[in-house]
């Protein structure tokens, strides 16, 4: 039995054609784990503040989690962090399928590319070496297209992550791909295009932990109790697809750019489930979430559903299928594509803009043939197509008055269906989140069992007002929340098993500890896991603030204080400024930030010194101020 | 009297329907006696169900939610809330998920 206790990596100068190799040191993976906690710490050490997101300088980091790939429950999931150039501060996406093992498989839980290639390329990982080769003939392909070209030329062994024509276009919200599945969110695609990296094949022999019959033995175990979970059973029959009948009956659907909130019920589970053929699963986890459709993609997700679905207008099951297959193929994150769209719609329909920005097009909800039209002049950046691949930064052509309208937060478009003016923490958490508006990073889903204090003290360690729809305690629902996914990302767990996010059961602190001893031989309680997350959390802030982020930019887009919910259970609720200012307030100094969201001089000198950045941050001492 | 019980996810491919009817005597019927209604009508819900109708409101364990009137029932007001003659109760799983 060998413990992984350092974490083997590679450095890829794209532009000189030079690899390092070399290992995190044991006592920097104990404090950050891998995955989206080394992710970090590389993008503090390699980026410089400034540097654009296209910028050869921007790093492009491939990381594993410390468990992706052993005898975990649902260990599928690496990171892809980077600057995002959608939002101009972390860029940062997930991935499931079978990449990430694989990558580790070869040898290597992280890859650090730096540079641009002069021409088109694609990187080999094979047992422990990396080798950089031609790419011309990846060129112009879609994602699924790169990859068959791949396994043609490499094998069926491989394993690739690639980027459509999107990403070699640079579209701002392209995404990576591997198989059917995605590292969607923050414009990863498009900064692998920048650099003429169009894939990564993978193949090796390595297993991580299954040396380990203990550890072989806790993750059957953790398997098992799994299956016990209604959650879990019912994922594996439908997918995420049923919550949208809840979620419109509740009316907290984003509809129409958010000027509406329900739909109509042609896209409830089971019109979803006509277009199903059966229900897939990622690398060794046991839920099989996704669908394998009728139309020879996976999906949709219930986030994609409701993105390309209700929020601009597309009614019916097939339709929205059909969509979900062509921003897939093409690369696209379609939670960026589908809030771009809708955000158009609206600016259009209110004569924001006219024919003369849209090159002659009447853009209109729920124009089924427009939108694919668009979804391909996108891919291609032609006419309106190249405003819209600006993603946020449309606004340039729009004009100002149409950020009014815009659903983004940081700069990225949100990726939480719901709306959440009703579920007052669920706005206190894409406010936060350190990619920008993002539901993943954060959301205290369990809000919605408005759970009586006694049960929410035994899993936030506080009692909480359970009053979905109320502004106080939220924060540590919030923090809650953020820390066991920070973990969970560090792992490289899947978010549906972890703790909070779907149920109040799953993957908790005391079955994540059980999981690193097997891994790593390491004893963590939970406080210590919690210390984990927080320096996770502490060094995407600093990264941020290094890049101009302040306590302004922690906000909602405008019309969530503004407008009210217009119909159904959540009728006339929306965010009071001054509440959402004291909410946030509180949430800082919960973690133990001052009010100005800035951490205390203290901690950012230790992660400095642990990281050792280029260009480190500097906090005033006086900016530090004790914890509420 | 007659009510109308929706059922969403997972709880509807138990009875393979979407919407079943309960009647009971009188006027008013409380949700608890509703279930109890509900899972001698179609005893595969029984399992499903568990105690919903008595969950203990303090316990971690999953709770189904029931939405009565277009508002979500809190788990502490289950066995005082009462449905009339005509009314729609909608139980769901709650989540969120992504």
């Amino acid at each position: 039995m060998a413990y992984r206790v350092d974490s083997p990596y590679a450095v890829v100068d794209l532009s000189s054609g030079r690899i390092d190799y070399d290992r995190t040191p044991e006592p920097v993976v104990r404090k950050l784990f891998s995955g989206r906690g080394l992710n970090m710490y590389y993008l503090y050490k390699y980026l410089r503040p400034g540097t654009d997101a296209f910028d050869p300088d921007n790093p492009l980091i491939f990381g594993t989690g410390l468990l992706t790939g052993t005898p975990s429950p649902s260990p599928s999931r690496m990171n892809v962090t980077f600057k995002s150039p959608e939002s101009g501060i972390i860029g940062d996406g997930n991935i499931g399928g079978h990449f990430g093992a694989r990558l580790r498989s070869a040898g290597f839980d992280r890859l650090i590319f730096l540079g641009r290639a002069d021409k088109p390329v694609y990187v080999l990982a094979e047992d422990g070496q990396l080798s950089i080769h031609d790419g011309s003939f990846l060129v112009g392909l879609d994602s699924q297209q790169k990859q068959e070209a791949l396994r043609q030329q490499l094998g069926t062994d491989i394993q690739v992550a690639t980027i459509g024509q999107s990403g070699e276009k640079l579209v701002r919200f392209a995404c990576v791909r591997n198989g059917l599945k995605a590292s969607a969110r923050c414009g990863g695609g498009a900064v692998m295009g920048s650099k003429n990296l169009l894939a990564i094949a993978a193949r090796g022999k390595q297993r991580p932990g299954f040396d380990n019959k203990e550890f072989i033995r806790v993750g059957m175990e953790n398997k098992q109790y799994l299956y016990t979970s209604k959650v879990i059973r019912v994922l594996g029959t439908v997918g995420t697809a049923f919550l949208y009948d809840t979620s419109n009956h509740l009316g907290a659907i984003r509809t129409h750019n958010s000027m509406l909130n329900f739909f109509d019920d042609t896209l409830n589970a089971e019109e979803i489930e006509e277009q199903v053929d059966k229900m897939v699963s990622c690398f060794g986890c046991s839920v099989h979430c996704r669908h394998k459709n009728n139309q020879g993609g996976e999906g949709p997700e219930y986030s994609t559903t409701v993105l390309i679905g209700p929020n601009i207008g597309i009614s019916g099951a097939d339709k929205i299928v059909t969509l979900n297959n062509i921003c897939n193929d093409l690369g696209f994150d379609t939670s960026s594509v589908g809030s771009i769209l809708s955000w158009a719609f609206e600016l259009y329909e209110r004569g924001v803009i006219d024919k003369e920005t849209t090159g002659g097009l009447e853009l209109r909800f729920g124009d089924f043939e427009l939108v694919k039209d668009l979804l391909y002049m996108i891919d291609r950046r032609e006419g309106f197509g190249d405003v819209l691949a600006e993603g946020t930064y449309a606004w340039r052509t729009f004009g100002k008055e149409s950020l009014d309208y815009l659903i983004a937060i940081k700069g990225l478009p949100q990726s939480d269906p719901h709306d959440v003016r009703y579920i007052k923490s669920f706005a206190l958490g894409i406010a936060v989140a350190s990619r920008g508006a993002d539901h993943l990073r954060n959301r205290p889903t369990l809000e919605i069992l408005e759970l009586p204090a006694e049960v929410t003290k035994q899993l936030y360690g506080a009692e909480t007002n359970p009053d979905m729809t109320a502004y106080d305690t939220k924060e540590y629902v919030v923090k809650f929340s953020e820390d066991i996914y920070a973990v969970g990302d560090a792992l490289g767990i899947c978010r549906f098993v972890t703790q909070g996010f779907n149920s109040p059961h799953m993957i908790d602190w005391e079955r994540f500890s059980a999981l690193i001893e097997q891994n790593s031989g390491w004893k963590y309680d939970a406080d210590q896991l919690r210390e984990v997350a927080t320096n996770i959390l502490n060094l995407e802030r600093m990264i941020n603030m290094r890049e101009g982020i302040s306590r302004a930019d922690d906000t909602l887009p405008k019309r969530y204080f503004d407008d009210p919910m217009p119909g159904r259970l959540t009728k006339g609720h929306k965010i009071d400024r001054e509440e959402f200012a004291g909410m946030l307030t509180r949430y800082y100094r919960l973690r133990g930030w001052n009010d100005e969201g800035v951490p205390p001089k203290q901690v950012v000198d230790e992660l400095n010194a642990l990281v050792q950045p280029e260009v480190p941050l500097v906090v005033e001492e006086e900016a530090a101020v004790a914890a509420g | 009297m007659k009510v109308t019980v929706r059922l969403g996810e997972p709880l509807w491919r138990t009875v393979g329907q979407r919407r079943v009817e309960i009647e009971a005597p009188g006027d008013q019927l409380a949700l608890p006696d509703l279930v109890e209604r509900l899972e001698a009508a179609y005893p595969k819900l029984r399992e499903e169900l568990g105690a919903a109708g008595e969950a203990d409101p303090t316990s971690l364990d999953y709770h189904f939610t029931f939405f009565l009137k277009d508002r979500m029932v809190k788990p502490h007001d289950m066995a005082t809330e009462r449905v009339g003659d005509g009314e729609e109760v909608m139980i769901v799983l709650p989540m969120a998920g992504g």
